[in-house]
């Protein structure tokens, strides 16, 4: 039983992870919208046109 | 007012220039073509149609490290993965844009473009070009908000984590692992979870403690967090003491848990009322940003915040006063619907007071301004309506109604088992008391009310009708009075023909001459227009339209008594009556109201005769009839009813009624009313006609059902909780189980509503549209 002293709190570190994941995900805005991303992913990744200005081209 | 559309000539609807977003497309099409001469050579639109000066505003926007701004805006008209990807397909059809998000379920964009290369007008057109309407938003409201709602999220997933190790602990526990075994595992263990349930209670508990402390110290009702607060607290502070000690049974599971559930039932519930808030966002569109200042003779735009007492503003046809002041200059033709509620323009010469917020139909002049921003009647007006400890009455939850007989319960409980336990087994005072204080923890009494209210927010959004906030419902099922005003609400809003005296075949000729008037009631003559050619068409507002029509000079001119006159040739041929047509549901809508015992106003800022004449085709009695009510007497009506002590609701789609839905117990905004008064009301229609009212008060009779329902199995299981804890049955493994079941069972109560009722109100609901369309 004393692999226990080792696996709870591994276990433990895991789920502390994972809530760190969570949260990181929460403050990302990742759950502020469910439903246009769903929609959002059968589009084609279009170029950005050469009309618009470059995407990465300030100071 | 109503115009004919530019494009087709069918009446448009209020204020706008093309009727549909087709027409419009059509016409910048064209103009865009240089193929304007299409217009011509048709004929039967002569008139030089200028292009619309949209109303403009410019988002507050945020200064990127890139050199990009970056804006949060409102969008209308987005329904589906096509609008989508339409939007989003911005940055490639718009010169100077470099993202567009759009957020579809709330309809947001966020957009960010090259201040260099474009600005945010570019961005407006594109869309509505389109068809989609942007507005402005509070920058700062919102993200407030949403970092509030994220930190809710957060808390209710930290709280799950948490909840779920200490039950993992929890489990080894029950199933056999004790002191005997394995000493130090067993010690590990319970320490484990007093760690992770303490910190679970800090983090995710805290919000309990702090409201159950502010309802102590104001000496309010005693709300359902303070039982809340002292099952948690006691729990956790003797299951601490026993861990430390290393002697008796610990609660800590059932504690998590408890958190954890909670607050997910107030996060849902907050999520279910955002869908109402969103509304309030477009009270920013209702004021026009920028102003025409006039500067040694020339107009300069400028933003209207920027203007100053005695700065002299041009306004022309179309505008908005931006500001309230007097005319200095000029003339023009003034729609004070937004104000007052009067649909006709009234003529406005030097000398005269405007207000802003009120549109120049016609004509230009020049304004000395007196008073700005929220100094202005409009802006007191929307200050007073979003103050909120402005004048409402307020409405106790029956949770926190219930709370208090709770907490008596629950004390006089725990003295009757220390007693009970005193005299059976002195050693077991303590554990039984705590066992009793834990188990009836109103979990179900905290989580009866949000749920209940979330099914019953999001069933009312299904039928577009938006509920703000919690009271509604409950103040509904208590309404007694209801204070109904006509335009808008038991009418149609718009004028109609409803009698013709004299020779009728001289109709098609006035509805000519009207197709190009811009008075409210050209609209009600489109039904008789067979498209006759028109020339020399001229207005004179407050006397009528005259123009050429077959070679003969037809004249619509306003009635020696009521109505107007059509003349042919200087001769009256027909006298028409115009008339503000019945919702035809209004009567059964006002027998029904009856049905339920409430007692029903008519307020309005009509003429006697007419609103007398309404309230006797729909069924209201004299003696409950106000005439040509101000917003201020409206306000009084209300606050008297109300101090008289009913609990009132106010129905009403003007301006003019916003402050007195704003006093009244449940304010319903109508659908089509302005914008100010969604802020002001705590229900706001999204469909047009009084069935849906109707609709709010089935659902609000469902939710409450609900609520009892949910407060009578709570307390039925508390009182079997406390019986059984007397008795000295409830073991950290029993509350362990019956805790979760009788939440369960509160939330399947809620959700099972839902289900039982859809099937039937989707035949209603079929039937009420089927009956619409015929």
């Amino acid at each position: 039983m004393n692999v226990l002293y080792f696996l709870v709190p591994l276990a433990l570190t895991l789920a502390f992870g994972a809530v760190i994941a969570f949260r990181w995900a929460a403050r990302g805005e990742q759950f502020d919208d469910l439903e246009s991303p769903a929609v959002r992913m059968l589009e084609e990744p279009t170029p950005v046109d050469a009309k618009s200005a470059p995407r990465e081209s300030s100071p | 007012m109503s115009i004919p559309c530019r494009h087709c000539g069918t009446p448009s609807p209020d204020g706008a220039v093309f009727c549909c977003v087709g027409c419009e497309a059509v016409w910048f099409a064209l103009e865009d073509g240089g193929l304007q001469n299409f217009y011509e050579l048709r004929g039967s639109a002569a008139q030089p149609v200028a292009a619309p000066q949209p109303r403009r505003f410019e988002p507050a926007g945020e200064v990127l490290p890139d050199g990009t701004l970056c804006a949060t805006v409102g969008v209308d008209g987005t329904h589906c993965a096509g609008c989508v990807w339409l939007v989003e397909r911005m940055p490639a059809m718009v010169n100077g844009v470099v993202e567009a998000r759009l957020n579809l379920g709330r309809g947001r964009l966020q957009v960010r473009w090259h201040p260099d290369a474009s600005d945010f007008a570019a961005v407006d057109d594109w869309l509505r070009r389109f068809g989609y309407s942007a507005y402005p938003l509070d920058a700062g409201r919102g993200a407030a908000q949403r970092a509030a709602e994220r930190d809710a999220l957060v808390r209710v997933g930290v709280s799950w984590a948490l909840a779920a190790n200490v039950m993992l602990l929890m489990i080894a526990l029950y199933a056999g692992l004790d002191q005997q075994g394995d000493v130090g595992l067993w010690t590990a263990a319970r320490w484990l979870a007093m760690g992770l349930s303490g910190v679970s209670l800090a983090y995710g508990g805290r919000e309990f403690f702090h409201r159950a402390w502010s309802s102590l110290r104001a000496r309010a009702r005693i709300s359902v967090d303070l039982p809340v607060a002292l099952g948690l607290g006691v729990g956790w502070i003797y299951s601490a003491w026993a861990t430390v000690r290393g002697v008796g049974e610990v609660w800590f599971d059932s504690v998590a848990v408890l958190v954890a559930a909670l607050l997910t039932a107030r996060w849902l519930h907050a999520r279910g009322l955002r869908v109402a808030s969103d509304a309030m966002d477009r009270l920013a569109a209702v004021l026009p940003r920028t102003a025409r200042r006039l500067v040694d003779g020339v107009a300069e735009v400028v933003d209207a915040a920027a203007l100053t007492i005695g700065d002299l503003v041009e306004v022309r046809t179309g505008d908005v006063v931006p500001a309230d002041g007097e005319i200095v200059e000029g003339a023009g033709s003034l729609d004070r619907s937004l104000l007052t509620g009067e649909s006709e323009p009234v003529a406005a010469a030097i000398g005269q007071r405007v207000w802003a917020g009120e549109t120049n139909a016609r004509g230009r002049f020049v304004v000395r301004a007196a008073a700005i921003g929220d100094a202005t009647r409009f802006g007191r007006l929307a200050r007073f309506i979003a103050d909120d400890e402005g004048p409402r009455a307020p409405v106790v939850q029956l949770a926190d109604r219930l709370a208090s007989w709770f907490v008596v319960a629950i004390l006089g409980g725990a003295v009757v088992t220390a007693i009970v336990a005193a005299w059976f087994a002195p050693a077991e005072v303590a554990p039984r008391v705590v066992a009793l204080l834990v188990v009836s923890c109103p979990c179900a009494l905290g989580m009866a009310t949000p749920l209940a209210f979330t099914v019953a927010l999001g069933r009312a959004a299904k039928r577009g009708i938006f509920v703000r906030g919690d009271g509604v419902f409950e103040a509904l099922r208590r309404i007694d009075t209801i204070v109904l005003d006509k335009t808008g609400t038991l009418t149609v809003g718009a004028m109609r023909i409803v009698d013709v005296a004299g020779d009728p075949s001289v109709m098609r000729l006035a509805a000519a001459v009207e197709r190009y008037s811009v008075h409210p009631i050209a609209a009600a003559f489109a039904d008789w227009d067979d498209g006759t050619d028109v020339t020399s068409f001229d207005e004179r507002p407050g006397v009528g339209v005259s123009a050429l029509v077959e070679g003969v000079s037809v004249e619509v001119r306003r009635g020696r008594h009521a109505g107007v006159e059509v003349a042919v040739d200087g001769v009256t041929r027909a006298t028409v009556t115009l008339g503000d047509a019945l919702r035809p549901e209004a009567r059964d809508f006002v027998q029904r109201l009856r049905q339920r015992g409430v007692d029903v106003w008519l307020a309005s800022g009509d003429h006697t005769e007419i609103v007398r004449g309404v309230a006797a085709r729909v069924g209201i009695s004299t003696d409950r009839v106000q005439a040509m009510q101000t917003p201020e007497d409206k306000l009084a009506l209300v606050q008297s009813l109300l101090d008289a002590g009913r609990t009132v609701a106010m129905v009403g789609d003007g301006v003019n009624d916003s402050a007195s839905l704003r006093a009244a117990s449940v304010g319903i905004a109508m659908h089509g009313g302005v914008d100010l008064n969604a802020l002001a009301g705590d229900v706001q229609l999204g469909r047009a006609g009084l069935r849906p009212i109707e609709e709010l008060f089935d659902v609000a009779d469902d939710a409450i059902g609900t609520v009892r329902r949910n407060l009578g199995f709570s307390a039925g299981y508390n009182v079997l909780a406390i019986a059984a804890a007397i008795a000295g049955l409830v073991s950290p493994l029993g509350a362990a189980i019956a805790m979760p079941l009788s939440s369960v069972t509160v939330v399947a109560s809620s959700l099972w509503q839902r289900r039982a009722r859809a099937r039937t109100t989707t035949a209603t609901t079929l039937a009420a549209q089927w009956v619409e369309a015929t």
